[in-house]
């Protein structure tokens, strides 16, 4: 396979050729597809915001215990105040979920798959259903007449989230639209997170980051980047509870705050973390998000994002180039888009925590009720909002249903390993890597990036597999095992020192894997049957519990705590040559 | 109808009507079943309410929401405070306010002014004292200011829960599930007890991770589980008393009985017991002797594996096990003499009795001298001990009918220990819930208890014969009891001479909880509210002519959405309403 584009520009390019006048997948306008109803708020799986992973068979046939749970289920840091790390012992599930909803992972797609030609998936993966052919955004153009079956709320005015990203990324990983004018959006590299998100686990991805107008504009009103990349930086610093180093500033232009704390307004070439308003040590932004925090009307604290702010994530398919490489599929699965709509401070997280700790006490069989609907997206419960389309039949993309929605509830809350409900700004690539971590991963890629690791010094990816003793939750990917374990399922230590100098060596799937993911995902997308599980799987997958007694145990005695990286005082990352 | 008109229609010296043709003298309009988006989203309740043939506009009146900071309060509405009276501040400098309200009560302080006790469930907890302005021709209520009651001298609160007013006009507020003191003894202090040791100086600023480590030394489990008297002499002057003598359960909520010594209090969670105290002096709980339960089935014996087509809750006798007499004050020094689970009990030692009431199975032995600290330290261990049944599911809410006496008690599930085949009791298993009816003697000794009133589950694994579950696209979807029916029943409260039992409901099985209004003589039930939905309607209590005014007293915890069209409400809309429905206009 050929890398289909390295850059913005080629991916404008790309989109203006016409591609595959034979039939392809995409065009197959077979009426009889299914169709999903989008704006129904029923729930055909009740508990639909457990996912598929929480099932995973912990015990193997030999007795050996595999302990994938730690990944989400752990003893927060605050403002996080959950700590669901019995959860690695316990299937405490609710009477309704001990049995798999997920019945995806029980079929058999090995003749569907055969079916697929390996060409029409290639085509498939390769043409966009993002951008039309004159490179506009379809679902701008779609939402700006909402289709009647989209429109949750019959105002024919679409409410929720237009996706206005244009994949056109500078060298410091701003987005530009087709006129050259800045999006807000700005895309950053991640070590990506543990088992299911490696693109050999089944997908690629790619995460943008926008903050609201006042932390883009100047105290005179003005939009100005550098205001912006301050701003981003002191958030990143409150994220990561660290310092950050930034390109020297003179203070004296951002609002005279003290941003390396040395007492004086001068040039400053960091972001010095310093926060402890109790003890009134304050951090402050700068422009006219400086005045709007003074006024009280944005927050900054450590760990939690401020009002306003949107993330994009786009799950795309794998596309493998001649060396092997894997990149991200022109044509999108899933556009994710969360929004923090509003401020929730600890107190108010921690009585919340309480209260749901008080719920599952007093009623462990309760479900939770996640509000929210197809349009405005669902709620976290703690200020976000979260919203998404995916492919339909024809592998255009269409709003996710409240069902496909209640799905994301399920990992961006209610569990250890988040920070304010998200996974991957805390990930970010250290001020070493390219374009100091603000990049696309279609201007770079996962290749020779080193294994990052975690603050209590271990190497974060062979730690996880050591734990789980495969590279996923259900412990069916064949390759990596081959790769990594011998025949006794031992792990290779020769195999861990190659990935502690290149992550890519475990992360990235062989061309022949990535077809054949592709192509059993291409499966589920024919059937729409996405709230059966979305996990490309091909044949019934037997790690994975079809139905567990009321907490039962998963033989795992001692949790295991997941840990945040040590990512900027590391130096793992080697810088390589911009290509 | 404007009250105003109903005000001069019926003046407030219409007392004491006969009970001739109840069920034709009170009478609500159905509140609807929510079906739009919208109208689950908010508060529905019957359009009117028809006393002795007077209509009059029914509806929900929010008096304070948690947060609320009415000019000259001490804080918002729910703020909660430490030991030393400072505010619980989080690492962000943020301030802990509790969106928890759950019953408040309506008193009249000794200088006649109308006052709110409000409860707040969590730990460390809060109790707020507001005065009250009552529109002297509308009956409307009004905060006027709101104050936390001091409760430094007994270690704080815990997870106040219903409570109800006693016939000498305090309130008398509960503490629900108190730690279980064998996590100190084990070092295996959960999150959710410790908690509360954020009520203490030394766990000012600490980390969340820290907690279990400081309440090990600094919070004693001892100090929670009871029951609390408050008396309300004036804004200023308040009293607050935990009832150490009637001993420490899972307190939903206690009861006194017009004698005014006999007390009914109900035990919440699974694997639980109905307990009886007996003051020695009326007016006075800080002495007694306390009993237990035990239930001798009557009723067709069941298990949970079969299915009954009569889903009526069961019935049986009652006997009553002593666990002996105890004071306040005796009680309380055992606390402070520093006892430990260790030193009342020795576990899994030759000779040692198997129980099970709600911690596991344990096989515990009474050390010697330790009786009277067991009866009121770890009481449902020791009724369990002595043989009392404690095989009751999350029971809930208790009110009395003085016409006939007799005592009605909520059970939320018919479940676990009720039904299980096993034990002393095994009623027809149904997840929708059942009321209780007791029988009273004129000592108000309860000698017999059946069901009155259930919810009828639509699905097998709730209880029904067969499934039959609403239809997937229909906008009853998301209810598993029947709507037309209760679902897990919660709180209690009955309207005197109109044979009215009020209802309400904390289910999950009913998307919307409900209150409902049932007659007791022609069997009617009419629903009266929806809340919100994801919220809980709790502690619905009636307030007799208070000033010439009735009013329903309820609160509507956590609900969200219900003015945001699209349901991703602000943070703030999860704050609680304390309010009432009505008022009736004399009665």
């Amino acid at each position: 396979m050929r890398k289909i584009f390295e850059t913005a520009f080629i991916v404008t390019l790309v989109f203006t050729t016409k591609i595959g006048a034979s039939k392809t997948l995409a065009n197959t306008k077979n009426q009889s597809l299914p169709s999903v109803d989008i704006i129904t708020r029923s729930l055909h799986n009740k508990t639909a915001y457990i996912p598929p992973q929480c099932y995973t068979k912990t015990e193997d046939k030999q007795g050996n215990l595999h302990n994938p749970c730690f990944s989400c289920h752990t003893q927060a840091k605050r403002p996080n105040f959950i700590n669901d790390s019995n959860l690695q012992q316990t299937y405490r599930f609710t009477d309704t979920a001990r049995k798999n909803p997920w019945h995806n992972l029980f079929k058999d797609r090995s003749q569907a798959v055969a079916q697929i030609s390996d060409e029409s998936m290639i085509q498939y993966i390769r043409k966009s259903n993002y951008f039309d052919e004159q490179g506009l955004i379809k679902l701008t153009k779609k939402l700006n007449h909402v289709p009647k079956n989209w429109d949750y709320d019959h105002n024919r005015y679409w409410d929720g989230f237009t996706p206005d990203v244009w994949f056109n990324f500078d060298s410091e990983g701003f987005d530009h639209d087709p006129e050259g004018k800045l999006t807000g959006w700005r895309a950053f590299g991640y070590y990506p997170y543990l088992g299911t998100f490696w693109p050999t686990n089944g997908s690629t991805d790619d995460v943008m980051i926008r903050l609201a107008p006042a932390f883009r504009t100047n105290s005179k009103g003005k939009n100005d980047l550098a205001v912006y990349k301050v701003n981003l930086a002191i958030i990143e610093s409150m994220l990561k509870e660290q310092d950050i180093t930034i390109d020297p500033v003179d203070e004296a232009n951002f609002d005279h705050v003290d941003l390396d704390k040395n007492g004086e307004i001068g040039i400053a070439t960091k972001i010095h973390y310093d926060w402890a308003p109790v003890k009134q040590r304050f951090m402050w932004y700068v422009g006219q998000a400086n005045i709007d925090q003074k006024a009280g009307k944005l927050h900054l604290a450590a760990g939690l994002y401020p009002e306003g702010t949107e993330f994009l994530h786009t799950v795309r398919y794998i596309d493998v180039d001649e060396q092997g490489n894997n990149h991200l599929s022109s044509r999108m699965k899933e556009v994710r888009y969360a929004r923090k709509r509003f401020w929730v401070n600890y107190s108010k997280l921690k009585e919340k925590a309480l209260t749901e700790m008080k719920e599952k006490n007093d009623f462990p069989n309760r479900l939770r009720t996640i509000r929210g609907n197809a349009e405005v997206g669902i709620s976290n419960g703690q200020g976000w909002a979260y919203a998404a389309f995916i492919e339909d039949a024809f592998g255009e993309l269409r709003p996710q249903n409240y069902e496909e929605l209640v799905f994301c509830a399920g990992c961006h809350s209610g569990i250890g390993s988040t920070k304010d409900g998200i996974f991957s700004f805390q990930r970010k690539l250290p001020i070493t890597s390219h374009q100091q971590g603000w990049f696309h991963w279609s201007q770079f890629d996962l290749k020779n990036i080193v294994e990052p690791r975690r603050q209590d010094g271990n190497y974060e990816y062979s730690h996880y597999l050591q734990q789980n003793k495969s590279a996923n939750e259900f412990r069916n990917n064949r390759e990596v095992q081959d790769k990594f374990f011998d025949q006794n399922n031992k792990i290779k230590p020769a195999m861990l020192n190659q990935l502690h100098k290149d992550i890519s060596l475990l992360l990235y799937a062989s061309e022949k894997r990535a077809l054949q993911l592709n192509k059993s995902y291409r499966v589920i997308v024919q059937e729409q049957s996405f709230t059966e599980g979305r996990d490309a799987t091909i044949i019934p997958s037997k790690n994975i519990h079809k139905e567990v007694e009321q907490d039962q145990s998963t033989g795992i005695k001692e949790p295991i705590f997941f840990k945040p990286l040590s990512i900027e005082k590391s130096t793992s990352f080697i810088k390589r040559t911009v290509k | 109808m404007n009250p105003k008109i109903i005000a001069v229609a019926i003046p407030s010296f219409l007392l004491g009507l006969s009970n001739t043709q109840a069920e034709d003298r009170l009478i609500f309009s159905k509140a609807p079943v929510p079906i739009s988006d919208l109208d689950k989203r908010s508060i529905l309740t019957s359009q009117f309410v028809q006393v002795d043939g007077v209509k009059a506009d029914f509806k929900f009146n929010s008096i304070m929401r948690s947060g609320d900071n009415p000019k000259g309060s001490l804080a918002p509405f729910g703020t909660i405070f430490d030991i030393e009276g400072k505010k619980i501040v989080a690492e962000d400098g943020s301030v802990r306010v509790s969106n928890n309200n759950d019953f408040s009560s309506l008193i009249i302080g000794e200088d006649n002014k109308v006052y709110m006790v409000s409860h707040f469930e969590t730990r460390p907890a809060a109790v707020y004292l507001t005065e009250i302005d009552q529109n002297s021709s509308t009956g409307k209520l009004t905060a006027k200011k709101t104050r936390p009651l001091d409760f430094s001298h007994v270690k704080g609160g815990w997870v106040h829960c219903a409570g109800s007013v006693v016939p000498w006009g305090n309130h008398l507020g509960s503490e629900e599930y108190p730690p279980d003191a064998k996590q100190w003894r084990d070092n295996k202090i959960d999150d959710y007890n410790a908690a509360m040791v954020r009520y203490f100086p030394e766990a000012r600023g600490a980390a969340n991770t820290a907690l279990p480590g400081l309440a090990k030394q600094y919070m004693n489990p001892y100090d929670y589980g009871f029951s609390l008297e408050i008396d309300v002499k004036d804004y200023n002057h308040t009293s607050v008393v935990k009832h150490y003598s009637m001993g420490r359960v899972a307190h939903e909520l206690s009861y006194v009985m017009p004698n005014e010594k006999t007390v009914y209090s109900s035990d919440d969670g699974s694997y639980v017991g109905l307990f009886r105290f007996e003051a020695d002096k009326t007016k006075d709980l800080s002495s007694g002797e306390l009993f237990a339960a035990k239930f001798t089935q009557t009723s067709p014996w069941t298990n949970d594996q079969e299915r009954i087509q009569t889903l009526d809750g069961g019935a049986g006798a009652l006997s009553w096990i002593s666990l002996g007499k105890a004071t306040d004050a005796e009680v309380r020094s055992i606390i402070d003499s520093g006892i430990t689970f260790a030193d009342i009990f020795s576990e899994n030692t030759h000779n040692c009795t198997p129980i099970m009431v709600g911690y596991g199975k344990e096989c515990l032995t009474i050390k010697q001298g330790m009786e009277k600290a067991a009866s009121r330290l770890e009481t449902r261990r020791y009724a369990a001990l002595k043989g009392a049944t404690i095989e009751w599911e999350k029971m809930e809410g208790i009110t009395h009918d003085k016409s006939t006496n007799t005592l009605y008690l909520s059970i939320s599930r018919v479940r676990n220990g009720m039904s299980d085949g096993k034990g002393d009791m095994s009623v027809p298993f149904n997840h929708c819930g059942t009321v209780y009816a007791l029988d009273l003697d004129n000592n108000y000794l309860a000698s017999s208890i059946q069901g009155i009133i259930s919810g009828i589950p639509r699905l097998h694994k709730l209880g029904a014969a067969k499934d039959n579950p609403y239809s997937k696209n229909g906008a009853y979807t998301a209810n598993e009891c029947d709507i037309q029916a209760i679902a897990e029943p919660d709180n209690l409260t009955f309207i005197p001479n109109f044979k009215t039992l009020i209802i309400g409901e904390d289910s999950g099985k009913h998307q919307n909880d409900m209150i409902w209004a049932f007659n007791v003589d022609s069997k009617n039930l009419t629903r009266i509210l929806t809340s919100p939905y994801g919220s809980e309607t709790t502690s619905p209590y009636f307030y007799r002519n208070l000033n010439g005014f009735s009013y329903l007293m309820s609160v509507i915890q956590h609900p969200f959405g219900e003015s945001d069209k699209d349901a991703l409400t602000a943070a703030e809309e999860a704050r609680g309403y304390s309010g009432y429905l009505g008022p009736w206009i004399g009665y």
